[in-house]
């Protein structure tokens, strides 16, 4: 469904962020994506949910040779992809339930279907008394649940999420990964960009590794673990 | 639950919002509504004018393209300077030749205090004007203005005297309408300036949001929004804006010539004695803040459609 071919990205004149970048996602694929502090996790991401083109190198989603869309059509591929991103960019002067309803606006899902979606989600991720309150006026956890069901509420093909239980309480975190993981089995392609070491293990998911611009695929610890085990 | 429920009803209510971008409540929209506030009152002003203009070059060209002058002039080329008896004579006959004519309407022959009272202004109250020969003066009255019916009359005054006058008005009525028109494409050019700075001042004001409200606007992009989703917003905005300043600036517009009509039928009843607009014209000068309002969209939708393709 993805595929990267010896993609490379540079800001400007800078030196390249990432090289030769080479991977594929099957539909239905759940990675975390790994990498120390400016390996260049969001980067990826941003090439991943088309906020950037890359300066060199093959990248296609759905089927579809990203060079060879058209504004409109990038508009729809958009559509598909669901973003939590690392500084949750939610807009100030719209309520909770504004923000979350704004892909479906987007999409010009009417406004009955809408209100019931999104009062339930935000219900689900325990914001239910916060409905019409302004990000502004809440905590950061808060606000990465909202961008987190903001991501969700159109049940997107792919969706990405940078860091996104990292301002979250265990409990939090671990309930939000539950919504990952069902949404992973009805269908959702998932990355999730992640620091979170004790996360990554509880979960059995392959890693897409970033170290010095470049990324490696690594099969879950655990699954080689089981697959030592089996050897013996 | 039961408050939340309340409380979401209301919130619903009065948050109903369009615009998923700040642009209404960021700073600028103040000075943007005025800019086309006083561009519509110069609008309503310039178009009134000229309205006014038109219906007035109208009706004299009307009440006149059917009148030709003749004169009896007092002197002759062959006899020298006629007298009174003389003139009155010829006038009273070229009257009678007239009213037979089939072409003509009526005619009016000026008596000779008529004609004193025309040529007063010119030599002077106190002149003893009994002396001074005239010239006699009919005024004519066509039933359409026809080149043959004029040339008839001027073949069938010729026998009375050689020096018959005919004044058509033509050239005086030609000077007034090249007059009328010159001033009609002045205010065509106020106008197509007044439209340019409203294009310009909302193509600015757009652009400044565009880049205050950046961030946001990446958003919806990066959520799929198209970019007619986003320009949408601005072409609202822009609407209601240029809507609230217009429609001030015409009320104020429709004043400023209310309380001209007032001064002008108090004092200045001989200088503008046909300042008055039709119905249909003033239904126009209404319209003018809905124009400007459309207009106002129409750029804004044009700026943002074209600042967008900078962006992802
Ligand atoms: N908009 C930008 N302009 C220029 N350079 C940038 C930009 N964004 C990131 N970089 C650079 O690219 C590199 C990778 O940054 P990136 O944000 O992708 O790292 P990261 O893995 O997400 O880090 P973190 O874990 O801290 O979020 C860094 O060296 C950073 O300085
Ligand atoms: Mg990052």
């Amino acid at each position: 469904m993805i595929l990267f071919e010896h993609v490379g990205l540079r800001y400007g004149i800078g030196p390249e962020v990432l090289s030769d970048i080479h991977f594929t996602l099957e539909p239905g694929s759940f990675h975390f994506l790994t990498g120390e502090s400016g390996a260049g996790k969001t980067s990826l991401m941003r090439l991943l949910y088309l906020g950037k083109r890359p300066t060199r190198g093959l990248i296609s989603m759905f089927g579809e040779n990203i060079n060879s869309l058209n504004r409109n059509q990038m508009a729809l591929m958009r559509q598909k992809i669901g973003v939590v991103f690392q500084d949750f960019r939610l807009i100030d002067h719209l309520s909770a339930f504004d923000n979350v309803a704004l892909p479906l606006r987007i999409k010009g899902i009417n406004e009955k279907d809408i209100r019931v979606n999104v009062e339930e989600l935000l219900e689900w991720v325990g914001l239910g008394d916060h409905i019409r309150a302004l990000p502004s006026t809440m905590s950061g956890g808060q606000q990465q649940r909202i961008a987190i069901a903001r991501a969700v509420i159109t049940k997107p093909k792919l969706l990405l999420a940078d860091e996104p239980t990292g301002n979250l309480d265990e409990n939090i975190g671990l309930r939000l990964m539950n919504l990952f993981e069902q949404l992973n089995k009805m269908g959702t392609t998932i990355v999730i960009a992640t620091h979170d070491m004790h996360m990554i293990e509880q979960f059995n998911h392959p890693r897409l590794a970033l170290d010095g611009g470049k990324l490696e695929v690594k099969e879950p610890s655990s699954w080689i673990k089981r697959k030592i085990e089996n050897v013996f | 639950m039961k408050l939340y429920k309340k409380e979401a009803f209301i919130g619903r209510a009065k948050q109903r919002r369009f615009f998923d971008l700040g642009i209404h409540n960021s700073s600028g929209s103040g000075f943007l509504a005025l800019l086309i506030g006083l561009m519509t009152f110069l609008a309503v002003l310039a178009l009134a004018t000229s309205f006014a203009l038109s219906a007035m070059a109208e009706r004299w060209s009307h009440s006149l393209s059917n009148q030709i002058t003749i004169e009896i002039p007092a002197t002759n080329t062959s006899k020298g300077i006629l007298s009174t008896e003389d003139i009155d004579n010829i006038t009273t006959k070229a009257g009678k030749i007239l009213s037979r004519n089939n072409g003509v309407e009526s005619v009016e022959i000026k008596t000779r205090k008529e004609v004193e009272k025309l040529v007063e202004p010119w030599l002077g109250e106190d002149l003893d004007l009994r002396n001074v020969p005239l010239p006699g003066l009919i005024t004519v009255t066509l039933k359409e203005t026809d080149e043959h019916v004029i040339t008839g009359i001027r073949n069938s005054l010729k026998p009375l005297s050689g020096s018959i006058r005919i004044d058509t008005h033509e050239s005086w009525l030609s000077d007034l309408l090249s007059f009328t028109s010159a001033l009609q494409l002045a205010i065509f050019l106020i106008g197509s300036v007044i439209g340019a700075t409203t294009i310009i001042a909302v193509a600015g004001g757009v652009r400044s949001k565009l880049s205050i409200h950046y961030e946001e606007v990446e958003i919806l992009h990066l959520m799929g929004a198209f970019d007619t989703y986003i320009a949408k917003q601005f072409q609202v905005y822009a609407f209601l804006i240029a809507l609230k300043g217009s429609v001030i600036g015409a009320f104020s517009a429709a004043a400023v010539l209310f309380l001209t009509a007032l001064l002008s039928n108090d004092i200045a009843v001989t200088l503008l004695p046909d300042f008055e607009l039709s119905t249909t014209h003033m239904v126009f000068l209404c319209l003018i803040p809905l124009m400007a309002a459309i207009l106002a969209a129409i750029a804004a939708r044009k700026t943002v459609m074209k600042d967008l393709l900078n962006m992802v």
